[in-house]
């Protein structure tokens, strides 16, 4: 088990290493000739008007509040999931009851409108 | 291979870290060998369907374009935009292609696993979960508009088709009873070496449902609106250029590459293939491995051919396809998953049924039957739920399409 987990360090840092190795070649052989109007912005070739950082619709934060809890969910249901051939008959009842209780938070936001894009 | 080189004298964590340098080595030049032929296998085949000939200057049939255009990106000018914030920005794309590349380390390669975690399954989820961070600091870090609207709408995406996505994966999951993908590839390895998950009612929606959400994952046509370039230019990508650039673009063709492995190990039986186990030793190890290698660019093809018929979708119908459509359809397999392994597997694990029941036999005529239970209940289940969901959607189409929005918001249709 340990060897294992030393294997994926290694692949770890080979994974890091991996994209900065072009990086890094390529600053050798590129040219660098910045000029000012290179380094500015784009915005269809016009200066760029206003504050980049604007404010943001509000759906973006519901879809992100649903992701957290489907996310959670899934959570609960790997380990469920492992252990559904030792559990027997308890296991299947439980899991049915807290998918119901899920589709039911599904049909809820669904009705409320949440998952609406508008 | 760790026991070879203790045997010829080294040190015990010596020999395991030179055979995890070999084997770590051998996947990274085999993932970007593999990259680069299916840039050009893409290119070429997606000409062939547009009726045009495609790349075919550059060495035999062309194959020698990635590397020129390896070439050309290397020696091209990388300029970061004054306002941007020049950390995030240089990070980004070592933060997507890092990720991406890490998720190569669980992949068994045929029969030859180079490591085996006991959640394995769980390291692929979350090694594809690191891709919306990379995204979103390039469209922050960038300082420009377009690049933050694309990677807003790049990162909602990616959250909500990561949803349907790891839900898929349970059903394969509680019908091996273990994360690990050696167990699943085994547990694939019934009736000659065909018992793959696909050939199930459960597996087949779980495959479709999980490959449909893992090409919106890896932003594919027709989900490719975080770089839609008609809309937002190149979304996030939009200030890089040069190397950063086509180290996103790697990323991007070897996180699909990785798909490809992934949807081929968890549902198509891995390298499972009649003959395997027949030849056994190192030639059924080699023919374990084309099969897999075959299975994955099957897979590749089939993303292709979405990508040369399938426009681009909408983001509001992006987004309801994922939570309206996918996600009850996940919901429903998993419970019919959990009929499937109840049945198939009644007698080990269902000792209360078996009192109330009396013990099936264990005769072969008996399974069949309760095989042909499974299939026909999983089935129906299945099948009405797909049915329904399709019913559903069509009518809301037609909702929109035919009535006002006065009318939709005083609910009158």
């Amino acid at each position: 088990m340990l060897t294992n987990y030393a294997f994926i360090g290694i692949f770890a840092v080979a994974a890091i290493t991996f994209p900065l190795l072009p990086l890094v070649l390529s600053s050798f052989l590129r040219p660098n000739r910045p000029t000012q109007v290179k380094l500015s912005t784009y915005e269809c070739g016009l200066e760029a008007i206003g504050d980049i950082w604007v404010q943001f619709k509000v759906q973006y934060y519901l879809y992100a509040l649903a992701f957290v809890i489907f996310d959670i969910e899934t959570v609960f249901l790997y380990p469920w999931a492992v252990a559904y051939g030792q559990l027997g008959l308890f296991a299947l009842f439980e899991m049915v009851v807290f998918l119901a209780i899920l589709t039911i938070g599904l049909v809820y936001a669904w009705k409320k409108g949440a998952l609406e894009w508008i | 291979m760790a026991d070879a080189l203790t045997q010829l004298g080294f040190a015990s964590w010596l020999s395991v870290l030179i055979a995890s340098i070999i084997k770590v080595t051998l996947i990274l030049v085999g993932g970007s060998v593999g990259m680069m032929f299916l840039t050009w296998y893409e290119r070429r085949s997606i000409s062939y369907m547009q009726d045009r000939r495609g790349p075919n200057r550059v060495g035999p049939q062309g194959l020698l374009q990635p590397i020129s255009e390896a070439i050309k990106t290397m020696t091209k000018e990388d300029a970061t935009p004054r306002d941007a914030d020049k950390i995030v920005h240089f990070l980004a794309p070592v933060v997507m292609l890092g990720a991406t590349v890490l998720s190569f380390a669980v992949i068994p390669w045929g029969r030859m696993f180079p490591v085996d975690l006991n959640a394995a399954v769980l390291f692929v989820i979350a090694t594809g979960g690191l891709h919306s961070i990379g995204m979103m600091m390039a469209g922050w870090g960038s300082n420009n508009k377009f690049a933050l609207l694309g990677g807003m709408r790049g990162v909602a995406q990616l959250i909500s088709y990561e949803i349907p996505q790891v839900m898929a994966i349970i059903p394969v999951v509680l019908m091996t009873g273990s994360m690990s993908l050696q167990k699943i590839v085994e547990a694939q390895n019934d009736f000659a070496g065909l018992g793959w998950y696909v050939f199930s009612p459960v597996g087949l929606l779980g495959f479709a449902l999980f490959f449909t959400a893992s090409l919106a994952e890896g932003e594919r046509t027709p989900f490719d609106i975080p770089e839609a370039d008609s809309e937002i230019i190149a979304g996030y990508m939009t200030e890089y250029s040069g190397m950063k650039f086509a180290v996103f673009y790697l990323s991007n063709y070897m996180s699909n590459l990785a798909v490809c492995f992934v949807t081929a190990t968890l549902y198509l039986g891995g390298g499972n293939g009649p003959g395997v186990d027949a030849l056994g030793g190192i030639a059924g190890g080699l023919l374990s491995l084309v099969y897999f290698l075959l299975k994955s660019f099957a897979l590749f093809f089939v993303m292709v051919l979405i990508r040369a018929t399938v426009p681009r979708l909408r983001v509001d119908q992006l987004m309801s396809f994922a939570w309206k459509f996918l996600l009850p359809l996940v919901l429903v397999n998993i419970l019919s998953a959990s009929f499937w392994v109840a049945l198939l597997r009644w007698d080990q694990q269902w000792p209360q049924l078996t009192e109330w029941f009396g013990a099936p036999s264990t005769a072969d005529a008996t399974n069949w039957g309760r095989l042909a239970i499974a299939i026909v209940l999983t089935l129906l289940i299945n099948a009405g739920a797909v049915a329904l969901i399709m019913r559903l959607t069509n009518r809301n189409v037609q909702k929109h399409l035919y009535t006002t929005d006065e009318e939709l918001a005083l609910g009158l249709s």
